[in-house]
């Protein structure tokens, strides 16, 4: 069945309801509905995950609404006087599921919040059968108090002349500005200095081919540096766990950078912050490792018997204790002076009046480096991968990840160079190869972490023989899987060698 | 998910009254519901001030598909549409001759719906004719409000004769006492004769003069009187309804 149609227009300012309601019933025969006043909220995630999906997320009085950019409602749950956060907070429903899908593990925010007065009015015909539904709504921005007035004309199934007829009526009288649920987030943001999509995880920066190195690579460092500035105060307030995550990537890519392209900038500044940002890194660290295991929790518990969750419990709460712990220590080492230090002497370095000073490389055209540094990358790649077989230490394949890993952020860095699909496939290609990486990677923390669990039971009693017996399936399992995955490591790396791909490499890269 | 059909071969034992009311509170707990009006005197298509479009007809909706969904007008009350009847259904047993396997058209024409609807309600006209036997067959549940007289229990035992010859389950067959008088003797006589049998509904619902009223303000009764006995009743014999269903599907 064809969907209903939704008017929204917005209302001018010098037509108040009463106008409205008085010009309709000239033509039309009217009828009254209820009157309502709701406080309405408006939600996203900080990198807009609803609005990418092209879903916008409110709170009207109890119930929480999900929308389409159209208007059209799609969920409407009640839910009660706690305001949720995270996806699974909501009561179970197809609101949630598709919550869980969109959000994952991050959390919602509140962009805005308004008194929303609603009233209702129908299109009566001459059996008195409403044909036409109209909802005013006056929107009022809590946090600036500027007003919006909408009109919104809902067709009833059947009766979709009638809403043409009462549309052309409201344009005769001055009502024809169409408004996009969109707009009204528009309006409801303009208070917060925030817009759609003004923030998002990945590494957009565009270059002229012909643009000196340096002044690409300050264009890079900048980018970065305002990425690790934005998640800072989400990291500070705990708000969800991908708020460290990027700025954690963000510290990762400068650093990576710094290497990459090294001599662009002055060795002096680059030995420099190379080692100031480890330092980030460094203090990073231990909440970052304590969130991954943490995000685990339901997986793994979910492996075991009922009777033995309970040691897996006491191991995932000491975890849990060490993370606020060393969160603490965290947020007090972001808002110490050495942290706020470097993040200061780096934008100077990098926004001084003349710029940075530069290293041997700086000159070079930047089309002409970012060819050679993944050229580099390339090789290294191979090389390393070659050399790889089943009796090779897996120490060798967690450094070929760390390789894997700087040939990803260099095609990352330069994407902007080359041919869009092209490079879509290239960055494909690599991607299969360090999922398996990535994989072999996984197992190995996990199986560390159960040893961890395991060393930490008291010895002797009849729990932790159990326990002891459980990890001990389990660390089979897992054995058995990081054999399979290092197996299938050959075949990978043999497709990713192959002389298409490297052709495709050449192709781009080799000019 | 269910086509539940409103028949009984007499008139004026409750049919429409109870199709309206059962569709406005099947609407009214989330499920979106359609009422399709197959008596020809259109009166639930009277009770929601819903008259059939002109080019509509008989024909039109034995044809099915798009002719069908064009038709289809929302009601004034969330989730529930209607299906109005039009004046040329008085044909229907007749066009409905013309087809190959007569006796599932309307099966046919339906089913489709039930990707848009959860539930579809039938009021059917009061007589027993291939159109009749058509609905039958495309309804899961057959309600059958039931005035308790000696001459309703003839017509009842008519009806599952018919049953039988015809082949259709009689499983499918649910009995309600409907504009029930506590004060008249034969009433409560013929309640306890059946009372406990499988497939006689508990609730009942009374004779009510709120009920009635449906033709005068033109909506259902929960809209009308909503903490009435009358609307009780109607709610009571919904849940039981929808017990039903699900022990059916």
């Amino acid at each position: 069945m064809q969907p209903l149609q939704q008017l929204t227009c917005q209302l001018p300012e010098e037509l108040t309801l009463h106008h409205l309601q008085q010009a309709l019933s000239e033509k039309f025969d009217m009828k009254s509905g209820r009157v309502k006043k709701t406080i309405c909220r408006w939600y996203d995630t900080f990198d807009w995950r609803l609005f990418r999906a092209e879903r916008i997320l409110t709170r009207e009085g109890l119930d929480w609404i999900l929308q389409d950019l159209h208007g059209r409602e799609l969920h409407r749950i009640k839910g009660g006087r706690k305001i949720y956060r995270f996806a699974d907070e909501f009561p179970d429903s197809p609101l949630q599921e598709e919550l869980a899908q969109l959000l994952s593990v991050r959390a919602l925010l509140e962009l805005g919040i308004a008194e929303v007065h609603t009233n209702s009015l129908s299109i009566l015909n001459q059996d008195k059968k409403r044909v036409v539904q109209l909802e005013t709504r006056e929107l009022v921005n809590r946090r600036n108090g500027k007003r919006l007035a909408t009109v919104c004309l809902q067709e009833i199934r059947g009766y979709g002349k009638w809403l043409k007829k009462a549309s052309r009526h409201l344009a005769e009288i001055g009502i024809h500005k169409r408004l996009k649920p969109e707009d009204g987030l528009l309006f409801i943001l303009a208070a917060s200095g925030r817009k759609p999509l003004d923030y998002s995880s990945g590494c957009r920066v565009s270059f002229d081919p012909l643009m000196k190195s340096r002044d690409a690579a300050v264009l890079m460092y900048n980018f970065l540096l305002t990425a690790i500035r934005s998640n800072e105060q989400g990291v500070i307030d705990d708000i969800d766990s991908e708020f460290l995550h990027d700025l954690r990537v963000a510290v990762r890519r400068t650093r990576s950078a710094l290497t990459l392209m090294n001599n662009v900038l002055d060795p002096e500044i680059e030995k420099k912050f190379k080692k100031e940002f480890k330092y980030i890194g460094g203090i990073t660290g231990p909440v970052r490792d304590l969130d991954v295991y943490l995000l685990s929790r339901d997986s793994y518990t979910a492996l075991l018997p009922g009777r033995l969750r309970r040691g897996l419990d006491y191991f995932f709460d000491n975890l849990a204790e060490r993370r606020r712990r060393q969160q603490r220590k965290l947020v007090h080492d972001l808002q110490g002076p050495h942290y706020q230090q470097i993040l200061t002497d780096w934008e100077k370095v990098l926004n001084d009046e003349n710029g940075p000073a530069a290293g041997k490389n700086g000159a070079i055209p930047i089309g002409e480096l970012a060819g050679k540094i993944i050229h580099k990358r390339l090789r290294k790649v191979l090389r390393d991968g070659k050399k790889i077989h089943g009796a090779t230490p897996d120490a060798e394949l967690h450094r070929l990840r760390i390789e894997c890993k700087k040939l990803r952020y260099s095609l990352e860095f330069f994407v902007s160079l080359y041919d869009q699909q092209q490079m879509k496939r290239c960055i494909k290609q690599l991607k299969m190869l360090q999922d398996n990486l990535g994989d072999f990677n996984d197992l190995s923390v996990q199986q560390k972490m159960l040893a961890d669990l395991l060393s930490r039971s008291k010895p002797g009693t009849v729990r932790s023989r159990e326990l002891a017996a459980s990890i001990g399936g389990l660390l089979t399992g897992l054995f058995r899987q990081h054999q399979e995955v290092r197996t299938h490591f050959e075949q990978t790396f043999a497709h990713f060698s192959r002389k298409k791909n490297l052709a495709l490499y050449h192709a781009l890269f080799d000019k | 998910m269910a086509v539940i059909a409103v028949y009984n071969i007499k008139g004026g034992v409750g049919k429409t009254a109870t199709s309206v009311n059962l569709a406005y509170l099947s609407a009214d707990a989330g499920n979106k519901t359609l009422l399709c009006d197959m008596d020809p005197q259109g009166s639930a298509s009277y009770y929601f001030r819903i008259k059939a479009p002109k080019k509509f007809n008989a024909d039109k909706l034995l044809k099915g598909g798009k002719g069908i969904a064009k038709n289809i007008r929302g009601s004034d009350y969330p989730n529930l549409d209607l299906l109005p009847a039009d004046f040329t259904y008085r044909n229907l047993d007749l066009a409905l001759d013309d087809f190959k396997k007569s006796t599932q058209r309307i099966n046919k024409i339906i089913s489709p719906l039930l990707g848009d609807y959860d539930t579809i309600f039938l009021d059917c006209p009061p007589n027993i004719t291939l159109l009749s036997e058509n609905i039958f067959n495309a309804a899961d549940i057959l309600l059958i409000p039931f005035i308790p007289t000696t001459l309703s229990l003839l017509s009842f035992q008519q009806l599952l004769t018919f049953f039988k010859k015809t082949g259709i389950d009689k499983k499918k067959l649910y009995v309600f006492f409907s504009m029930v008088e506590k004060r008249k003797r034969m009433h409560l006589d013929m309640m306890a004769r059946f009372r406990g049998r499988k497939r006689v509904l508990k609730q009942v619902i009374p004779f009510l003069a709120d009920v009635e009223k449906m033709g005068i303000y033109r909506k259902p009764v929960p809209e009308i009187a909503p903490n009435s006995p009358a609307s009780r009743s109607y709610r009571l014999l919904w849940r039981e309804v929808v017990r039903v269903v699900s022990k059916r599907t």
